[in-house]
């Protein structure tokens, strides 16, 4: 009796399972939100890794990290690396006319920050405040149309 | 048995409903991501306003212009990047959805085939 019962019990289990793995492909095509993400992961990651790092320095320099430009440099050279990579990865890339117009947008406003701060010595609050901004603004449309680019 | 006029119409309802469900959920996800650009956007104007005007250590006017500019070229990024998503929505939709026609299709056929 017991024997009958595990019999009994493995094969609703077996049969409960085939009928997930025929349901989950067709619930997925009639109802595409829940597909999964169809974007670029690697271009996806090298973009909120620029992103993080953008944060990361403006951040430790509002919380009295070191100003100076030797001090950074290789934080502006990482992030660039950063960028170049995307760059390359998505002029491989179909339609890519508008991500790669982003993409340089993103590299000028780094390389316009690095100048400010390489001429300065010390960056200032003012252009901590200004290139912070202006990086964050870039880098959050750069994840958000990864986030999204199919 | 269904006739072909209901079969046809209850396809086609479907697709509509999905179509404008799809619609309905995308913009609002458009109107999040620009309200999220347009704060941005506002953050970085009032850094570099109240950069222009500090009384201490103040913007040039040539930085000003410099930054203002730096400003309205990300800007347009913005707007390239709400037409990626667009774009991005717009071919999978009409991928989701000619594959979802196609299984609600070949389902009313197979209701018609059986006796």
């Amino acid at each position: 009796m017991k024997k009958e019962l595990k019999w009994a019990i493995q094969g609703f289990v077996g049969t409960a399972i085939i009928y997930v793995l025929i349901a989950l492909p067709i619930g997925c095509s009639l109802f595409p939100k829940l597909a999964a993400p169809k974007h670029n992961v690697n271009a996806l990651s090298l973009a909120q890794s620029g992103y993080t790092q953008d944060s990361v320095l403006y951040a430790s320099f509002k919380l009295g990290g070191d100003l100076s430009y030797d001090h950074a440099a290789d934080i502006y050279d990482v992030i660039e690396n950063v960028i170049q990579q995307k760059i390359s990865l998505d002029s491989t890339r179909k339609y890519n006319t508008q991500i790669l117009s982003i993409d340089h947008t993103w590299l000028n406003q780094l390389e316009s920050a690095r100048a400010d701060h390489q001429r300065d010595g010390n960056i200032s609050v003012n252009h901590i405040n200004v290139n912070g901004a202006l990086l964050n603004q870039i880098g959050n449309i750069e994840v958000r149309t990864e986030t999204n680019y199919k | 048995m269904s006739d072909v006029n209901t079969i046809v119409s209850n396809v086609y309802n479907t697709f509509a409903g999905n179509l404008i469900a799809a619609v309905g959920t995308d913009s609002k996800e458009l109107l999040i991501t620009a309200a999220g650009f347009a704060a941005d956007a506002k953050t970085s104007l009032l850094a570099i306003g109240t950069a222009a005007l500090a009384t201490e250590n103040p913007m040039s006017w040539s930085e000003f212009k410099l930054k203002m500019i730096e400003e309205s070229k990300i800007a347009e990024a913005a707007f390239l990047s709400v037409e990626q998503l667009l774009a991005s929505d717009v071919q999978s939709f009409v991928s989701n959805q000619l594959a979802s026609f196609e299984s609600l299709l070949l389902g009313e056929l197979v209701k018609l085939q059986q006796p």
